[in-house]
């Protein structure tokens, strides 16, 4: 694993409305935004939209199933920055590549975008040696 | 609304246990397998208990809240299974005037530890439109 080595894209089955019930219930988040169609129209938004940590998740699992590859080392920070709504019926990936390795550390840089190219969220994994 | 005033107000420390039926229906939700030697990295979002309870105090109505931005630093893996403590504090507000009216950018962060050890600590950005 070296820095600049691409992570393949993986994608995730299209966003739908009882994965967002589901989500939200196991998540414990009890913004309506995500499952009451008039509230979020109401709250200015285009329709319901998914949970960002959702699409963190989506980012974390394509990272951590990266780093599988190499034993002995375990995510040690991790964040999102979410950038854009994912809507129902959208498809989520999730792309990357290495940008940087130690002997003690390997990050990953990681972007999470819809079927059209728009940037849902960016994300940055970072590994240390167990 | 005076966000301000809330600053480093603390929520007080939360108990639970992380049931593994629990975990399992998130990672089901996900669309991702169940490991019983580790939650998901992003398990924490269910311990947002406490921003909930502090946004509910401060008076911030969560349509208006988006999710701006999540850190996570792990500092020991946690299991499903295990009897964690968290504590949140609201610790930074900033203030933006945008073309579709104010926005306040709220910091809220937390610890999350199991057996007397920092397991783990969050840090929340939230969005809340209109809000200021």
């Amino acid at each position: 694993m070296k820095k600049g080595d691409l992570i393949t894209p993986v994608s995730f089955p299209p966003i739908a409305l009882p994965q967002l019930k589901a989500y939200g219930k196991a998540a414990r988040d009890p913004n309506p935004i995500h499952w009451d169609e008039a509230i979020a129209k109401k709250a200015g938004l285009p329709g319901c939209i998914a949970h960002g940590m959702l699409i963190s998740a989506f980012v974390a699992n394509t990272a951590e199933k990266y780093l599988a590859l190499k034993k002995g080392w375990s995510l040690t920070n991790f964040k999102t920055r979410f950038l854009g709504m994912t809507l129902l019926g959208d498809t989520v990936s999730v792309q990357g590549k290495v940008s940087n390795v130690t002997d003690q550390e390997i990050t990953l840089d990681l972007k999470a975008v819809n079927q059209k190219g728009d940037l849902l969220a960016t994300g940055e994994a970072k590994f240390g040696k167990n | 609304m005076n966000l301000e005033s809330f600053v480093g107000k603390k929520t007080g420390t939360y108990s639970e246990t992380l049931k593994p039926e629990d975990v399992k229906a998130f990672c089901e939700a996900v669309g991702i397998p169940f490991n019983q030697e580790k939650i998901p990295p992003t398990y924490l979002t269910t311990l947002r208990t406490g921003e909930f309870d502090l946004l509910k105090e401060i008076g911030v109505p969560l349509p208006q809240i988006l999710h701006g931005e999540q850190e996570y630093t792990y500092e020991k893996e946690i299991r499903p299974g295990s009897a964690i403590q968290f504590e949140t504090e609201f610790t930074q507000v900033t203030k933006k005037e945008g073309k579709n009216g104010v926005m306040s950018f709220l910091i809220f962060t937390s610890k999350i530890s199991s057996n007397g050890s920092l397991s783990a600590t969050s840090k929340t950005t939230v969005v809340a439109r209109g809000v200021g």
